[in-house]
């Protein structure tokens, strides 16, 4: 398998004394959907900011496909990458359409316009969102899920390889976090788009993701299968929780039953 | 990355706004031609409509010819022009600072441009023929000051606005000094404060016209940078835009408008937040048409208030600026309660 993305010792922090990530390394394979989990603090998020290189790493590397990307043009980047941020403008009062038509940006030089062939990848990327029928509404009119879905049909008209997720479904109730999963899914299995996603729901990350990466203190503590990964010493150990582990037709599935120690609170993000 | 492309079957939906949008279009238009109409025929004397137009049109003597073309028409190009300047200002800041309270007041320009102003014609009255360059000088350097402040590896538009309320605050704490250190001269400088086209004329225009030219030129190349920077610094980089750098140029380009303004018309304030304000709710956030209606409804409120504020109180000129703020302030207060929107 092709390597879609590299992240070689990858260090990042607010203060010199203290970082939010040290020593990171990770390898994603082209194709693959890959969970990051963790607790608060433990810099997932700044992780993915980084590959996104919406963070510049103190130190270390990201490459893409080989190329390291502080090399890289911006616009070249957002041609192959973006990401779905866990929050978005909220009083932007433009259509559906107009939004996801500013995903062409990358792929159009400074004075043309989004039209023709690329017009025809906007009707797709609406359509590959099932966000055809809201196309001329204003975005201030749509529910939450419905603008999240907006926001990912235009990731979608970049025609990324790989799409990065913080959190998509923090402010979704649960049918529209499984929606989104499932078109993911899809993106994932029929585009063949690389997934990397930061997520809260261990039993979603299980269900959905090929491989777990699960970060403690800014560094991997524990990577491979969610079947693997998720075992009552990882709960105990990662997130300080008892928990039993269940096994759902291969899924594992946990129930948390109680802390182990109580909670210290560790610096949060 | 593959694309399967598959039509929908379903009925497509007709753009709703295109034809609204249009709509609104054509009716500033219509409101800015009525209101420079009203504005050639109003004032102390009032001209008929037909005179007016001979008056433009044909070269006499006659008193209307004088009223019409050598007072009037050039003080409502000059407001044309000065409204223009500081609605798209506004319009601009607005959306890269996403904050519908942005104005042009907001970087220093009005701050800067006003202490210098100030600085000219209490300390330098012989000097007055330099007081447009000098504002205009001062409004660039106070936003330059503002964004320096600002800066930290990027500037954003919070630390921004935060920098620009320190720097307004400190300016106007020296504009006021320098006043009451020379309480007699204030008269001369109150007008110009409150901004005012009383005695505006050709020369005027002529000046200001190359400043919004350029400017308007500028901002045509500018309109997709703003259109990605209103997503957000996050998604506007995720998009492949450089948005320290677009967030510079739309920044430059709004003091550059703005200062040419009000180093012509004095401290015209509200257009530049009040216009790109209403003209968002009514169309959107979408710079292609929120910058060309903000322009037109720039003009026609400042030739508007004009027009009212030298016919309503003759014979006393009374600066337009006051006018706009009196009135402006409880229309947009009533907008904004009630929600174009609905």
């Amino acid at each position: 398998m092709n390597q879609a993305l590299t992240a070689s010792e990858l260090k990042y922090g607010y203060r010199p004394s203290e970082s939010i990530v040290e020593g990171f390394n990770l390898n994603v394979s082209s194709g693959e959907w890959l969970g990051i989990v963790g607790p608060n603090g433990s810099g997932k998020s700044t992780v993915l900011r980084m590959l996104a290189r919406l963070v510049t790493p103190q130190r270390g590397t990201v490459s893409m496909s080989g190329q390291n990307m502080a090399n890289m043009n911006s616009k070249a980047i957002a041609r192959q990458m973006t990401m779905l941020t866990q929050s978005q403008e909220a009083s932007l009062d433009i259509t559906v359409r107009d939004l996801v038509r500013r995903g062409r940006n990358p792929h159009l030089k400074w004075y043309e316009e989004c039209r023709g062939k690329h017009e025809e990848v906007v009707d797709w990327a609406l359509q590959v969102t099932s966000m055809r029928a809201l196309q001329h509404r204003s975005l201030l009119e749509l529910s939450g899920g419905e603008r999240q879905r907006a926001w990912l049909a235009m990731c979608m008209a970049q025609t990324p390889c790989t799409l990065l997720l913080d959190e998509p479904t923090t402010y979704l109730d649960i049918a529209h976090q499984l929606e989104l999963m499932e078109l993911i899914r899809l993106l994932n299995r029929e585009q063949g788009i690389t997934v990397i996603m930061v997520l809260h729901d261990l039993n979603q990350a299980a269900r959905y993701c090929d491989r777990i990466v699960a970060m403690k203190q800014g560094s991997v503590v524990r990577e491979g299968k969610p079947s693997e990964v998720f075992q009552v010493d990882f709960f105990r150990d990662v997130f300080g929780i008892e928990a039993k582990v269940h096994n759902d037709e291969g899924v594992p599935v946990f129930l948390p039953c109680g802390v182990v120690r109580p909670l210290v609170h560790e610096g949060i993000t | 990355m593959a694309i399967v492309l598959t039509r929908s079957t379903g009925q497509e939906v007709r753009n709703p706004k295109l034809v609204r949008n249009s709509l609104i279009l054509i009716v500033s238009v219509a409101l800015l031609l009525l209101a420079g109409l009203v504005g050639l025929m109003s004032g102390s004397i009032s001209i008929p409509a037909r005179e007016v137009w001979t008056a433009i049109f044909h070269t006499s003597d006659s008193e209307a010819r004088q009223i019409v073309w050598n007072l009037r028409l050039p003080r409502i190009l000059t407001g044309l022009l000065a409204g223009i300047c500081l609605a798209v200002a506004g319009a601009f800041l607005q959306g890269v600072f996403r904050n519908p309270l942005a104005d042009p007041g907001i970087i220093g320009v009005s701050s800067g441009g006003g202490l210098a102003a100030v600085i000219v014609m209490i300390l330098f009255p012989e000097q007055i023929a330099y007081l447009p360059i000098t504002a205009f000088i001062g409004a660039l350097a106070a936003a330059v000051i503002v964004y320096a402040l600002s800066w930290k590896g990027g500037a954003s538009p919070l630390r921004l606005i935060l920098a620009g309320v320190a720097v307004n605050s400190l300016l106007g704490a020296a504009m006021t000094a320098l006043m009451i250190l020379n309480s007699e001269k204030v008269q001369a400088v109150l007008p110009w404060m409150s901004g005012s086209l009383n005695g505006r004329s050709w020369p005027h225009f002529e000046t200001l016209l190359p400043y919004t030219v350029i400017g308007m030129i500028a901002s045509i190349f500018l309109l997709k940078q703003a259109n990605l920077l209103v997503l957000g610094d996050d998604a506007a980089k995720l998009l492949g835009s450089k948005v320290e750098s677009g967030r510079l140029l739309i920044i430059l380009l709004s003091t550059f408008l703005a200062g040419a303004a009000i180093s012509i018309v004095g401290m015209v304030g509200f257009v530049g937040l009040v216009v790109p304000h209403i003209m968002r709710l009514l169309v959107g956030n979408d710079y292609r048409i929120l910058l060309p209606i903000s322009a037109i409804g720039g003009a026609t409120l400042v030739i508007a208030a004009d027009t009212a504020a030298r016919s309503w109180f003759d014979p006393i000129e009374f600066p337009v600026g006051i006018l706009l703020a009196l009135l402006g302030a409880p229309f947009f207060l009533y907008l904004l309660r009630r929600g174009l929107k609905g």
